[in-house]
């Protein structure tokens, strides 16, 4: 009994030694103290740098809260006009915003990784891809008097370029997936925080594009002689993606490049896809020149998409009109290998003569009328209507002869 | 002449009315003057504390001479006061033995009571204003007195402390 006294007492003296320090506490050093934390707790939100250290945050600022709600009253008359508990929900409210932005933040690091990881590896396929074709170069000029030797290098020199081109599509439908969702704003936080969580210049996108932009450029001056009208269709695709990509993503590629020469290097990308742009065409023109005359196609000479139009046109005006004046064999011999080169181009091509600028969707549905009406003209009339009446004629000989015979043999019968 | 005597009474009758009338003024009572969080200010050289918060500067020499009896420097780098419900600022800093309780008057601040608290003074004290009085708080002993306009009664031993101008 005398312990249990002992132990109230002794229970109860530390109960009024803990109240009596609880109300000798100065309001001014309370309210002082909880302006410092506040202002430090603001400052440790605003540098929060990982989800784990915003999670803590948020457990510590619960602890601040129940530390004071105690002087709520007191807090209110010294944070007015502002109240205690607005103070406390702008802080809460803050740290879930931090969080919230470092968790995204968090995924896009984890994005820019793979895509560092992407790149890396499309940058490798395409050296050994571009050492191929080097090579293949070479062999094809040291081989040139080898003609079966050659013409079978070309091809595989052709489809080396052809796997080049898709391995570009590849990387551009990456670029456009990594980048199109990417908030920059988010991407300069993450930069401000952790420099190191930016691309690698190793496996950076922009130099990547300047190299491809370079590099195509290239290709396209030094194989003139090698390539076809497919070739170039192909490739004109792969630029017209290219230069799209470019056009929406090129500010947030350049953004995230950790290079100091960013805006130079976007600045020649832009270059070199209009270079590229214009070769390509005056190019494709040349091939065009070329597959037209293999085709034995006759069409007037032309330098310009505009040129290349008026041409056909001419040439197809002309031919309808001789095929309805008279439809020669001849005639219909030129109209089967028109027929063939253009087949090519609507089947194939249409779509990337329209995007390329050389043909547009009327010009090209103009054409597509004169071809049609130059089919219905072109085969030659044959002289069925003489062999049918001279076939009738002969049966209706026959048929009088029979009866004059029949007749005559009745008369002598009688 | 009792007539002019009688007009002369009965005007003078007049003004007094006419002039007390003029001279009432508006009151406006139970004004509550209760500072919620007392100041804590740094003296310049001179000894003059700056309350921009409160609008009010003060000389802290006159209650330095009345604590120490030297105003040959300012001794103190710390001012505390907090204005109680009835209008009249409490005032100490560290190692003080007294608070004075001072009542403003046209650009004065008049001595009301001289409260004292201790012989060897409060190392660390502290103002708060609660409901019905003002605290004073020594923080580095845990002790607390109630202050009044009146007197001081420390509230551990309830035992009251008044202390003579």
């Amino acid at each position: 009994m005398k312990l249990r006294i002992t132990i109230l007492t002794l229970l109860f003296g530390l109960f009024a030694i803990g109240a009596a320090a609880q109300s000798t506490q100065s309001d001014y050093e309370i309210q002082k103290s909880f302006k410092t934390q506040y202002a430090e707790y603001e400052q440790k939100v605003e540098q929060l740098s990982s989800p784990d250290s915003a999670q803590a945050l948020k457990t510590s600022i619960r602890e601040f809260e129940q530390k004071y709600n105690k002087h709520a009253d007191l807090l209110d008359k010294a944070l007015y006009p502002d109240t205690y508990e607005q103070r406390i929900e702008k802080l809460k409210k803050s740290s879930v915003v931090a969080m919230n932005r470092l968790q995204t933040m968090k995924q896009q690091t984890k994005k820019l990784e793979k895509l560092e990881t992407q790149l890396t590896s499309y940058e490798n396929d395409l050296q050994q891809l571009n050492k191929r074709t080097d090579s293949l170069q070479n062999a094809m000029q040291e081989s040139i008097q080898s003609e079966k030797k050659l013409s079978a290098m070309l091809r595989e020199y052709r489809q080396s370029l052809e796997k080049r081109d898709e391995l570009i599509l590849a990387f551009i439908d990456s670029m456009v997936i990594a980048y199109q969702e990417m908030d920059l704003q988010k991407l300069d936080d993450l930069e401000n925080i952790d420099q190191k969580s930016r691309l690698e210049s190793d496996g950076d996108a922009l130099k990547m594009i300047h190299n491809i932009s370079v590099e195509n450029l290239d290709i396209l001056q030094k194989n003139a002689q090698n390539l076809r009208l497919q070739d170039y269709m192909r490739m004109a695709d792969v630029q017209q993606q290219f230069e799209k990509m470019w056009s929406r993503l090129g500010d947030k590629i350049t953004e995230v490049y950790d290079g100091e020469n960013a805006k130079e290097m976007a600045s020649e990308v832009d270059q070199k896809i209009n270079k590229w742009n214009q070769m390509l065409k005056e190019q494709t023109l040349t091939s065009l020149k070329d597959t037209l005359a293999e085709n034995n196609i006759a069409v007037g000479g032309f330098e310009t998409s505009d040129e290349f139009y008026s041409s056909l046109n001419s040439y197809l005006d002309n031919k309808v009109k001789k095929s309805k004046e008279n439809a020669s064999k001849a005639g219909y011999n030129d109209f089967t290998n028109f027929k063939s080169f253009w087949n090519e181009i609507e089947v194939q091509w249409a779509n990337n003569f329209v995007d390329a600028g050389l043909l547009s969707q009327p010009q090209m549905a103009t054409l597509n009328a004169k071809v049609d009406n130059w089919a219905e003209h072109a085969q030659p009339r044959s002289n069925n209507l003489l062999v049918y009446l001279l076939g009738a004629s002969v049966l209706l000989a026959v048929a009088l002869g029979v009866m004059l015979i029949r007749e005559k043999k009745g008369k002598r019968n009688a | 002449m009792k007539l002019v005597i009688r007009k002369i009474a009965a005007m003078g009758l007049l003004f007094a009315l006419i002039v007390t009338g003029c001279k009432q003024s508006m009151v406006i009572s139970k004004v509550d003057y209760s500072q919620s969080i007392e100041s804590v200010l740094t003296p310049d050289e001179n000894g003059v504390v700056k309350d921009v918060q409160h609008g009010l500067t003060f000389n802290i020499l006159p209650l330095q001479y009345a604590e120490t009896q030297d105003t040959s420097s300012v001794t103190t780098n710390e001012v505390r006061y907090i204005r109680g419900k009835e209008g009249f600022y409490y005032i100490t800093a560290p190692n003080y033995k007294n608070v004075y309780v001072m009542a403003p008057e046209k650009s004065k601040l008049k001595l009301k009571k001289k409260l004292s608290i201790s012989e060897t003074g409060i190392a660390q004290p502290a103002l708060n204003q609660r409901s019905t009085f003002i605290q004073l708080v020594n923080q580095s002993s845990g002790e607390s007195w109630e202050l009044s306009p009146e007197n001081a009664v420390k509230q551990e031993s309830q035992m009251a402390k008044t202390g003579d101008q």
